[in-house]
């Protein structure tokens, strides 16, 4: 498995920048995107394909940024006033002594964290189960790989069925002559239940990743490995493993950036839970806005929220850049 | 490194979008807002027109609103209402959005009492309406056959007549008539606590006290082993947002209105509820009074005969008796037919009292200021609510009845074992705060008040932020 | 060699017990849902649990649908609306679905195509695109409420439709990145000495050559409008717009036994979409799910 040349300028081995010439032939092969750019001296045809899609991508974005950063140093309360009122940097200043808002940042992290941490090792485990080759395993494989793609409302939905206190969940406890437990009632409880329902519905993304990893595998290496004597659990921390750790780095990093975009399941299963415990930033930032009618201070908690993006951002381009050279070179 | 540099060269790029964006912004012309469509006089026999009625989806209100609906449309042809049914989770959203986004999406809305504050700004006038249309007007209306109270909370905002009462509710105690009714139990209940286990009923002067409710629930929890498994004295509902404010403010209401209670903190003022002083302070503020923790420490207390009350809301405070295994249960009298439907294991066995100090719930309906059909919007709302509907509504759906006609009638109440409870729980019943910010109020306490029972806060801690934070809203939003 | 054989025999025989059990773990909860959407509302909540039902019904199905008969096999909720039909949400989500990922498709591809043939950016676009992605919704949602807002588009499918080709469009473009890159440049170049211009190969040499990718791109798109909730729900207030997502959000709270069933009966609604394609799109997943920047 390889990833694209994501960014930055072709360049050859050697390091130095290449300029692109309209012939083939002269570009270096190590990577898909500089070498197919083939036509760069038809600038015309370039940006006729080009100027639609970016002017409405560009209008889409860029026509709603001014209205937030608008509305982020005003204050708009929708149930008494019908125009926003400018009032400087107010919001902002709020901001930092909202200690619901902290509270709900410090959720969002803590909940994703867990949730990739926990999605990391049965995503890990399903695929070295898959990976050696057992009789009519292959026809599983899309089964798995169902909740992906399911929305998550129902997701969330369905195991607020199967947490409930009358639920299946419980049932197997009782059949086991244990007493129900009240699967959203208390915070931690809540919690584990929130990162439960989405360790199902997103381990399997990272079994995908990793199987295609583990397949990647050059069949010889593991081979060689065998005649000198490794197997199990020494063949697995040398050989698999060091293989493997881009590709599971590449996942875990995808996997946690949308894991902070947690929203649908708290909404079905806790609406931020016990107290505030489950309550994440995106939950808080949408109540604040739409029920609360907040939309002022709604729209800087926005603007927070896009600064502190592109931290992370920075850091995960960082993070897939410096795998791109360790997993090739 | 290279590599590096360009990287921090997009993030400066991005931020300089960023901040690009903001300096535009500032220069930007003003933003567009919205404004409301006058209440203005649609042309004369115009085409057919479709009401669209958003109704709360909970036992028997869209009911209600669909058969009238089909009334309607009969009666009023070729005008036509439609009703969809909303859930409660959404629709004080849904109802924001629309009405400060001018979208119109619905004429006619069911509105929560304690949501009038939130929304009033954007609901149309009635007494204009009905001086606009005087021939739309039912003679037979008869307004006073409203409970005075149900009147003031749920109609009125600042004077202004901005709703019909359409729907009651009232927390009420339900029970298992065949436990209290026990002769054994009631044996061993006097040999423990010195006097009978019994329930008011249906002419009984006397009120059940808290202390009483206490030793109830106490006896049924662990005084006597009534079943096998797991049992419980009540379901109490304690979760976070509605069922907690208004639970809470049962408890509270029972000492805020007693003699100690008005002449601490003087009359409950009708549209800041049992929450505030006369002189609109945070009542159960430690500082002011200890009233507010006694109705806490009760709270707690009588919470650890129900299953754990943090986590259970109106519908799941129901479930555990409905299923059997707890003897009482505070909800709302609008239970009484899952209760006791055909499907209910517990289906003869429950009876209704007043709850030492009821608690008023309760819907009206209300116009969109921004409809473009009043006049029809207002035939609509005055056949949902006039007297003969009330009175069919609720022998069809057991739609708890807004009128003292309906509530009074000596053949319904042989009929039907809960009508009775719900005239003489209007007399004296704890309300909620009405004002704009009591969504926030109810998070606030969600958050400061529910860690009360996961431990995180001790009470007296607990309300004494809880006052200060609700403070805090209160000057937020500059509202005195 | 008999012990070697039986450690051998014995670890097949732990990967499959492992093995179920993950596939039972995985696909309970499917089960469960497509069980409690065919139970009577007594049995939904009973204690003890029903695993297997001595009585099944569609009548959830017929509700959600907007049935107004008796169901249940008693008269007692005759006549009863316990919600609104899901008909309207269902074609809300299917117009909004197909406007935002057609659009979304042909515009990213032109996109694609320049990136991809003509080093548009040269990297750096690919990468802020890249970077879109990692936006939160709600940072989305609040100013297309805003800008909506004052265009009084709220509640329409325009605003939804609009708002998901924002998600739609890079998503296309970044995934057909990968897809024209391997379409080897002697065919397009043999066009362009048969005298059409790079747009008429385009269409004529580049798309079909990418087709699978079109489709694929065309489908998870599709499953990612369909699945949204965050925005639809901000920017919608009524049937007239709200998609499916929306839809399954108002039985957060309701009366169980009796709206469960029907709420299972929504959610297994919402996962025909999934279940359908997962066939055809399970090997183009993970690279929609990392927008093209993984490949398997």
């Amino acid at each position: 498995m390889f990833i694209p040349g994501l960014f930055g300028q072709p360049h050859n081995l050697k390091g130095a920048p290449m300029r692109l010439t309209n012939s083939k032939h002269q570009l270096p092969e190590h990577s898909f995107l500089e070498r197919a750019w083939t036509y760069v001296a038809d600038r015309k045809a370039a940006w006729l394909f080009v100027s639609p899609p970016l002017a409405i991508l560009l209008v889409l974005i860029i026509y709603p940024t001014i209205y937030l950063w608008r509305l982020a140093l005003s204050r708009l309360d929708m149930a008494t006033m019908r125009e926003p009122v400018f009032i400087g940097l107010g919001n902002f200043i709020r901001l930092f002594t909202d200690k619901n808002f902290i509270t709900s940042l410090e959720n969002t992290f803590l909940l994703s964290i867990g949730v990739v941490v926990l999605e990391f090792l049965v995503g890990l485990g399903l695929a070295l189960l898959f990976f050696e080759p057992l009789r009519g395993v292959g026809f599983l494989k899309p089964l798995f790989i169902i909740p992906l793609m399911i929305p998550p409302v129902v997701v969330g939905l369905n195991f607020r069925l199967i947490l409930d206190r009358f639920g299946p969940l419980n049932g197997i406890l009782n059949a086991l002559s244990l007493p129900s437990i009240d699967w959203v009632g208390t915070p931690t409880l809540a919690r584990m239940s929130v990162m439960l329902t989405d360790l199902w519905q997103w381990s399997p993304f990272i079994f995908l990743i990793v199987l295609a990893a583990l397949n990647a595998i050059p069949g010889q290496i593991i081979d060689a490995a065998r005649v000198d004597g490794a197997s199990g659990w020494k063949l697995f921390r040398f050989i698999i493993w060091p293989m493997i750790v881009p590709s599971i780095v590449v996942a875990l990093t995808f996997r946690f950036v949308d894991a902070l975009k947690l929203f649908d399941i708290i909404y079905m299963l806790t609406f931020g839970g016990p107290g505030d415990s489950t309550m994440v930033v995106s939950l808080y930032v949408y109540r604040t806005a739409f029920r609360f009618g907040r939309l002022g201070y709604a729209s800087a908690m926005g603007i927070f929220l896009l600064i502190l993006s592109s931290v992370i951002v920075w850091g995960v381009l960082r993070i897939l850049r410096l795998e791109r050279r360790l997993g090739w070179e | 490194m290279k590599k590096s540099k360009i990287t921090r060269r997009d993030f400066l790029k991005g931020a300089g979008i960023l901040t690009g964006g903001a300096v535009l912004a500032s220069c930007a012309p003003k933003l567009a807002t919205t404004e409301p469509a006058a209440v203005t006089a649609p042309p004369a026999a115009a085409e057919p027109v479709t009401i669209r009625v958003g109704i709360m989806s909970a036992h028997g209100m869209s009911d209600s609103a669909e058969e009238i609906a089909r009334i309607y449309n009969e009666k009023f042809a070729p005008n036509k209402a439609e009703v969809t049914a909303i859930g409660f989770e959404t629709l004080l959203d849904k109802m924001l959005q629309d009405f400060t986004t001018g979208a119109n999406s619905f004429d006619v809305y069911s509105v929560g009492y304690h949501w009038i504050g939130t929304v009033a700004n954007y609901l149309a006038d009635l007494d204009e309406i009905r001086k606009q249309y005087p021939d739309i007007v039912d003679p037979n209306y008869d307004q006073a056959d409203f409970p005075k109270i149900l009147w003031d909370t749920y109609a009125t905002w600042q004077g202004k007549n901005i709703g019909l009462p359409f729907v009651d509710g009232t927390l009420t105690l339900f029970y298992r008539s065949d436990l209290f009714e026990n002769a054994d139990y009631q044996a061993q209940f006097k040999a423990k606590y010195g006097y009978d286990l019994k329930m008011p009923q249906d002419g009984d002067t006397w009120k059940l006290t808290s202390s009483q409710l206490k030793d109830y629930a106490e006896f049924f929890m662990s005084g006597v082993k009534w079943r096998d498994g797991e049992q419980y004295g009540i379901c109490l509902p304690a979760k976070v947002g509605d069922p907690l404010l208004s639970t809470f403010c049962t408890m509270f209401g029972d000492l805020r209105r007693s003699p100690d209670g008005i002449k601490a903190f003087g009359e409950v003022d009708a549209d800041w509820g049992d929450y505030f002083t006369q002189d609109h302070k945070v009542a159960f503020d430690p500082a002011i009074s200890d009233l507010g923790l006694k109705a806490l420490n009760y709270y707690l207390e009588l919470g650890k005969f129900s299953p754990n009350p943090a986590d259970l809301d109106w519908i799941t405070s129901s479930e555990p008796f409905r299923a059997g295994i707890s003897a009482m249960f505070a909800g709302w009298g609008g239970y009484w037919p899952s209760l006791t439907g055909p499907d209910s294991p517990i289906k003869d066995k429950v009876k209704v009292t007043m709850l030492p100090m009821p608690h008023l719930g309760g819907w009206n309906v209300a116009i969109n200021k921004d409809t473009k059909h009043p006049r029809e919007a207002y035939q609509y709302i005055q056949l949902l609510t006039n007297k003969e509907n009330c009175k069919m509504l609720y022998e069809k759906f057991t739609e708890t009845p807004t009128r003292l006609s309906t509530m009074t009638d000596e053949n319904l109440k042989a009929k039907y074992l809960d009508l009775w409870v719900m005239a003489p729980s209007l007399e004296l019943c704890s309300t909620r705060p009405k004002l704009s910010v009591l969504p926030q109020f109810e998070q606030s306490m969600g958050n400061i008040l529910g860690k009360v029972w996961t431990g995180e806060l001790q009470p007296e801690e607990a309300l004494r932020q809880q006052a200060e934070d609700w403070t805090n809203i209160l000057k937020d939003a500059g509202i005195a | 060699m008999s012990i070697d054989l039986l450690k051998n025999r014995l670890s097949k025989l732990l990967r499959y017990l492992l093995l179920i059990a993950a596939l039972a773990y995985f696909l309970f909860p499917i089960y469960w849902l497509v069980l409690t959407s065919i139970k009577f509302p007594g049995d939904v909540t009973a204690n003890p649990v029903i695993w297997i039902p001595k009585r099944v019904t569609i009548d959830n199905f017929r509700l959600l649908f907007g049935y107004k008969g008796p169901v249940w096999g008693t008269e007692e909720y005759t006549g009863r609306s316990f919600y609104q039909s899901v008909t309207p949400y269902l074609l809300n989500s299917v117009t909004v679905g197909v406007v935002s990922s057609v659009a979304g498709l042909l515009l990213g591809a032109a996109l694609a195509y320049g990136i991809a043939k003509f080093g548009v950016g040269r990297g750096r676009l690919y990468s802020w695109i890249l970077s879109l992605r990692m936006v939160h919704p709600v940072v989305i949602a609040i100013p297309m409420f805003l800008v909506f807002r004052a265009f009084r588009l709220i509640d329409t499918w325009v605003a939804v439709s609009t708002a998901h080709l924002l998600i739609s469009l890079p998503f296309a473009a970044l995934l057909l990145v990968g897809f024209f890159s391997d379409v080897p440049n002697e065919l397009i170049d043999a066009a362009r000495l048969e005298g059409s211009t790079h747009i008429g190969a385009f269409f004529r040499v580049a798309l079909p050559m990418v087709a699978p990718g079109l489709v694929a791109v065309l489908i998870i798109s599709f499953l990612n409008s369909w699945n949204e909730l965050l925005i639809a729900n901000a920017l919608t207030n009524s049937a007239r717009s709200q998609t499916f997502p929306v839809f399954t959000t108002g039985f957060a709270q309701v009366e169980r036994g009796t709206a469960w069933g029907i709420a299972a009966a929504g959610g297994v609604i919402g996962m025909l979409p999934m279940l359908i394609s997962v066939f055809y799109i399970q090997r183009y997943l993970v690279r929609g799910l990392t927008m093209g920047a993984v490949i398997e």
